[in-house]
């Protein structure tokens, strides 16, 4: 109940009007302010995050063969990646035609090798069967049994 | 432990409590001379209800982003002086409805179990979303006249299913397209230089876009239909940063605008009304000429509330609250209200950006594209920039199942970045203890317990059972 004396009620309402307008944009300034802070402390982060990669590579599954793995799953791998059906492999494979221990793909001197280990139907890179050891790419696809797997770089998330 | 407590969204919580009870001291004082405590009851219960989530969120969920809250509640704020211009008799229920989508915006961000545990139930969702809208085929009705059957009346209450599909909806597709994510980049046939991805994993998920863009076109909910296709694009976007899958879509998107323009009248008036409204002035136009008279009449500063003529405007308190806005705050306030839009849209993106998460990133993205984009498409509908497509504009519109959903949106928001920075805060605890990062080495014996391994460990164990 305010009849506030000498002073009209469209002077209040003008004055109600610039406050309410103040207040919105002291709200977005306040948002701009903290976004700036916010993309600051992101710059920070950067680097700290690189030096420590969660992974050396990924291994993406296109195709699982008669194994439990599902297509489209990607598994993040170290340095050194036994692939095979036996539980002690890093990357175990039980699809019917992969052997106990099959191949063999490792990170040496900057470079993925790839190793077949005398398996009883052989390993494939890019669908071609390995002779020797070779060396992989970023998007080869390597092939045991009737899984295929591409070799992708270590995503951002794990 | 970092408590440092939620000051920031303490201080900006004050500032839409501030613009609310402003403004409902002007509409007092406009209307009776002077300014009675029972002229502010929904600005008092919204208050009072703000307080109560803001303590729940200290309590529970320090973690949740700060900013969220209360964007959400300046746009509220806004919406609440508008209706109360507009329409005073509403203004009490839209605090009610408030109270209770906040109230669940509460209940999602802290009873939730996990981010994670929501992917498992994607099928539940999509089919749950899908049966609402299906039953208005069967039991909707027309309250409010517009031509068109999209509400459901549950015991005197009105429900849009469309609102609660637009959520389950992006939960759908973001738990289903983080499964299938890496599929959608690598694999697939080539065809010319686009690759596509493998059709029997990308069947479920154009059917059910298929589905729900069939049934809202056949319900004329055309708003609806822009909404979702524009929002699987952008999550498909966001999961595969393949731009050729985007435009093939917007091709078919393209293809489907001539098609509906052939095939509905409702269209065809929409675009005629669109290229030229004032040949229509007295019908088909009649609403968008008015919101154009109201925004010219309110020019920068605005006429001031309460001085303006905007309840000429059909529907101002719902899809048209932008034009009100305009007419009695000026290009001043709606441009605020764009900006507290873009706000909110970028405190999603990067609630997703901090997450490790993937579904937990995926689903962040899709729910502020999902309120960007029905902002968008509204805003631009009642400016003239693109064919008006009936929708509200999110929090502020006047209306229960509007309010209720994009409270939920904001829940999942809150809940989505707390997981991710109570994980950090973790990391960043155990970092300081051990001088040195502690590695797990991932031992891939399943993909499911190599995907979630060092992310998000004990706090949500990725569901995708393999």
């Amino acid at each position: 109940m305010t009849g506030l004396p000498g002073m009209g009620t469209d002077v209040l309402i003008l004055a109600l009007r610039i406050a309410m307008v103040v207040a919105l944009y002291a709200f977005l300034l306040a948002l701009l302010a903290a976004a700036r802070g916010d993309l600051g402390a992101l710059a920070a982060q950067r680097p700290s995050a690189s030096d420590a990669p969660a992974s050396t590579a990924r291994l993406i599954v296109l195709a699982a063969g008669t194994s439990s793995l599902r297509p489209g799953t990607a598994i993040a791998v170290g340095a050194t990646v036994a692939i095979g059906r036996a539980p002690d492999n890093e990357l175990v494979v039980d699809d019917e035609f992969v052997s106990a221990h099959h191949a063999r793909l490792v990170l040496h001197a900057g470079s993925w090798w790839l190793s077949d280990l005398g398996s009883t139907n052989g390993t494939a890179l890019n669908e071609h069967p390995l002779r020797r050891d070779t060396q992989v790419r970023f998007g080869d696809v390597i092939g045991v049994g009737g899984a295929r797997f591409k070799l992708a770089p270590p995503g951002e998330r794990a | 432990m970092s408590s440092r407590g939620r000051w920031r969204e303490r201080g900006l919580l004050l500032l839409p409590i501030a613009v609310l009870l402003l403004g409902l001291a002007q509409l007092a004082l406009e209307r009776t001379g002077q300014v009675q405590v029972d002229q502010f009851a929904s600005g008092l219960i919204f208050t009072a209800t703000i307080a109560a989530i803001h303590a729940v969120l200290s309590w529970r969920l320090p973690h949740a982003d700060q900013q969220v809250l209360p964007i959400a509640a300046m746009l509220a704020s806004l919406g609440l002086v508008i209706i109360t211009r507009l329409q005073p008799a509403l203004a009490l229920r839209q605090s009610v409805w408030l109270v209770v989508g906040l109230g669940l915006m509460g209940a999602i961000a802290w009873g939730l179990p996990s981010v994670a545990w929501l992917k498992r139930y994607r099928y539940t969702a999509a089919a749950l979303g899908l049966s609402l809208v299906l039953a208005t085929f069967v039991f909707g009705v027309d309250p409010n006249g517009s031509g068109a059957r999209l509400w459901l009346s549950l015991a005197g209450l009105y429900v849009q299913p469309s609102e609660v599909l637009k959520v389950l909806l992006v939960l759908f597709f973001a738990s289903y397209l983080d499964d299938y994510q890496e599929l959608l980049v690598y694999g697939g046939t080539r065809l010319g230089p686009l690759r596509l991805a493998p059709l029997p994993y990308l069947a479920p998920l154009l059917l059910m876009v298929a589905v729900s863009l069939g049934i809202l076109t056949w319900q004329r909910d055309l708003g609806a239909a822009l909404l979702f296709f524009g929002v699987f694009l952008a999550l498909l976007y966001a999961a595969s940063g393949r731009l050729g899958l985007v435009g093939l879509g917007l091709l078919g998107f393209a293809a489907a605008a001539w098609l509906a323009d052939r095939l509905f009248a409702i269209v065809r008036v929409r675009i005629a009304v669109w290229l030229d409204p004032w040949a229509q002035r007295q019908t088909a136009g009649y609403q968008i000429v008015q919101a154009l008279f109201a925004l010219a009449a309110g020019g920068v500063s605005g006429t001031g509330l309460g001085y303006g003529l905007p309840d000429r405007i059909p529907a101002a308190h719902t899809d048209f609250a932008i034009a009100a806005i305009g007419e009695e705050l000026g290009l001043i306030g709606s441009l605020a209200v764009v900006a507290l839009y873009a706000a909110l849209v970028h405190r999603a993106f990067r609630i997703a950006l901090a997450t490790r998460d993937s579904f937990a990133a995926l689903l962040a993205t899709g729910l502020g594209a999902v309120v960007g984009l029905q902002a968008l498409v509204i805003l631009a509908g009642t400016l003239r920039l693109i064919p008006l497509t009936g929708i509200t504009l999110p929090l502020m519109s006047y209306g229960g199942s509007s309010v209720v959903a994009n409270c939920a949106i904001v829940g999942l928001l809150l809940r989505v970045s707390h997981e991710a920075g109570a994980v950090a805060a973790r990391e960043a605890a155990s970092r300081r203890a051990s001088g040195v990062s502690e590695r797990r080495r991932t031992r891939g014996h399943t993909p499911a317990t190599t995907r979630a391994a060092g992310t998000t460990a004990s706090l949500a164990p990725d569901g995708s059972a393999p």
